[in-house]
């Protein structure tokens, strides 16, 4: 059951969060990371780390269900 | 040397087009739609990257910020990125009904799903409509890129050489060709875009400087109220329209495999560390350069900063761009035309009909979009507003259970109807993107009249549960596509 659901909560959940939710409390400030406006700042931070939650629904919950390369679905 | 940059570019996509021609055999119409279904990770990131980045990335994006400051910036970003979770998570569903259907389009999926002729109809309405302004899109844009190389001659000559072009591509291998030309396409877009980028940045000597410039002009890098509303809600229903209702839904089914289309979205919000350097480009020219047409944002940067070669490699990129998924995008059109809505047509002259279709479509939206002067990011959403319509009916292909064609069909009509109502009325939804809106009337519709309608009941095997492959039942039950082997392994 935790399997299940910790998939989609790590892949899908967490990126839409950090942009839907937490983006409009960060939209307004005037601090600045590197120069750069920290509302560039952290939707540039989320392309990697979308990428990461990616990778950890897939290499520690859904790459199990797939034989191989080319197979089909157990 | 800025054209001599931007022809080589276009004449080696050509090469490439011909170059996917080699150890393919005859060419039948499912070799030609979705290549078999036999694309690898490594095809289907370049086919997906090369149709998702377009020539918006290089014209629109940079014209958005330019006229609209972050909130059009954030919300371009935004739904891309969102779109590869969704993708994550429903693109092996949508790849398995195309297969268990034996589908080259998505009306096909919802004829043989819902056995209904009418539906398909609907669907293919929606589609095509759709696609008439995903071509504009690209066309407006192309006359952009085109018009920063200063040539002697009108747009409507470029824009015959684009569509011929992209004709080439089409007629070579189908959708092979714009998959091998993505890759000649991105690697000069990054290399373009990641050049501007750094001569902006040095230009006003580091980052910091470039946004002290950009807030010192007035220029918007925060955003509240409306915009923020607005940027919000057009990120999560773009997420959504994009793999379940844009071209990116067909281009799945050349997939080889459902961990193939798995893989490819993990590594895909990786690409996008290009646009930082378009973000700077951006803020470079809104504070730099004075533009009466936002749209010449990027090119207008290169101009300003770069030696000719880097105005070519950069105009040359974004034709490339646009050229490559005019041709991907015609050739949805054709397949959605010759297969959903003429139903006489053999399955061997299909393959005809296409070519035909691809090139009255190319010349017929160049027509119409050399007649508009608009902000491409208008245009965007406008097709998003229709493609954000197949979203519920895509979630009841994959996991519904209880809905019907009837149902579909009416949400469909529902949220086309709201949709463009709302939106050519301009009404007052306090930023709320008027798409989301829509949307959200055409679940209700589908999934209520789902629940009402139980006096007939009907019962589906979503994509999301798994059947036993057709060879493991004998052969199927109809010959031709349409087969619905779903039905009598679950449900009843």
């Amino acid at each position: 059951m935790f399997r299940r659901a910790a998939s989609p909560l790590i892949g899908l959940g967490i990126p839409f969060v950090a942009i839907v939710v937490v983006l409009p409390f960060v939209s307004d400030t005037t601090i600045r990371v590197f120069g750069v406006p920290f509302l560039f700042f952290w939707i540039f931070l989320w392309f990697p780390l979308t990428s990461l939650c990616l990778a950890i629904a897939w290499f520690c919950f859904d790459r199990k269900d797939y034989d191989d390369d080319d197979g089909q679905r157990r | 040397m800025t054209i001599a940059v931007f022809v080589v570019i276009l004449a080696l996509s050509v090469v490439v087009a011909l170059l996917s021609k080699i150890g393919v055999g005859k060419v039948d119409i499912d070799q030609y739609i979705v290549a078999g279904r036999s694309f690898s990770g490594f095809l289907l990131f370049f086919l997906s990257v090369g149709e998702i980045y377009s020539i918006g990335t290089m014209i629109a994006f940079p014209g958005g910020i330019y006229a609209k400051g972050a909130s059009y910036g954030i919300w371009f970003l935004g739904y891309i990125l969102l779109a590869y979770p969704v993708g994550y998570f429903v693109g092996p569903l949508i790849w398995r009904a195309g297969k268990r259907y034996n589908a080259l389009t998505g009306p096909d999926v919802f004829r043989a799903h819902f056995r209904s002729r009418t539906l398909e109809v609907i669907t293919a309405i929606a589609i095509v409509f759709y696609l008439v302004f995903w071509a504009q899109y690209q066309f407006v844009g192309l006359e952009v890129a085109l018009s920063a190389l200063g040539l002697p001659v009108t747009s409507g000559i470029t824009t015959i050489v684009a569509i011929v072009i992209a004709f080439i591509y089409v007629l070579l291998t189908g959708v092979r060709a714009p998959a091998l030309v993505s890759i000649l396409k991105d690697t000069t877009m990054i290399l373009g875009i990641v050049v501007v980028g750094v001569l902006a940045v040095n230009a006003v000597h580091g980052v910091p400087h470039l946004f002290d410039q950009a807030v010192a002009h007035r220029a918007s890098v925060t955003m509240t109220g409306a915009p923020l509303v607005y940027a919000v809600t057009t990120i999560v229903v773009q997420a959504l329209a994009f793999y379940m209702g844009t071209t990116s839904t067909a281009f799945l089914f050349t997939s080889r495999s459902e961990q193939t289309v798995r893989r490819t979205t993990i590594v895909q919000p990786l690409y996008m560390l290009m646009y930082p350097f378009l973000v700077f480009a951006s803020y470079y020219s809104l504070t730099n350069v004075h533009l009466n047409n936002p749209n010449l944002a990027f090119t207008a940067a290169s101009r300003a900063l770069g030696p000719g070669w880097v105005v070519g490699l950069a105009a040359g990129a974004a034709a490339l761009a646009g050229v490559l998924v005019l041709a991907a995008l015609a050739l949805t059109l054709g397949a959605v035309v010759s297969r959903n809505f003429v139903t006489a047509v053999a399955a061997e002259a299909q393959h005809r009909w296409v070519i035909v279709i691809v090139a009255v479509f190319l010349v017929l939206s160049a027509f119409l979009a050399l007649s508009i002067q608009t902000l491409m990011l208008a245009v965007l959403t406008f097709a998003y507003l229709i493609a954000a319509q197949l979203v519920p009916a895509w979630i009841a292909v994959l996991y519904g259970r209880r809905v019907n064609a009837f149902a579909v069909g009416a949400g469909i009509v529902v949220g086309l109807a709201i949709a463009i109502t709302l939106q050519l009325t301009n009404a007052p939804l306090g930023g709320v993107n008027a798409g989301l809106v829509a949307m959200v009337v055409n679940f209700v519709v589908m999934f209520g009249l789902g629940y009402l309608m139980t006096t007939r009941p009907f019962r589906k095997t979503p994509a999301a549960v798994e059947v036993e492959p057709v060879s493991a039942m004998g052969p199927p039950r109809r010959a031709g596509s349409g087969g619905e082997p779903g039905t009598s392994a679950a449900g009843d």
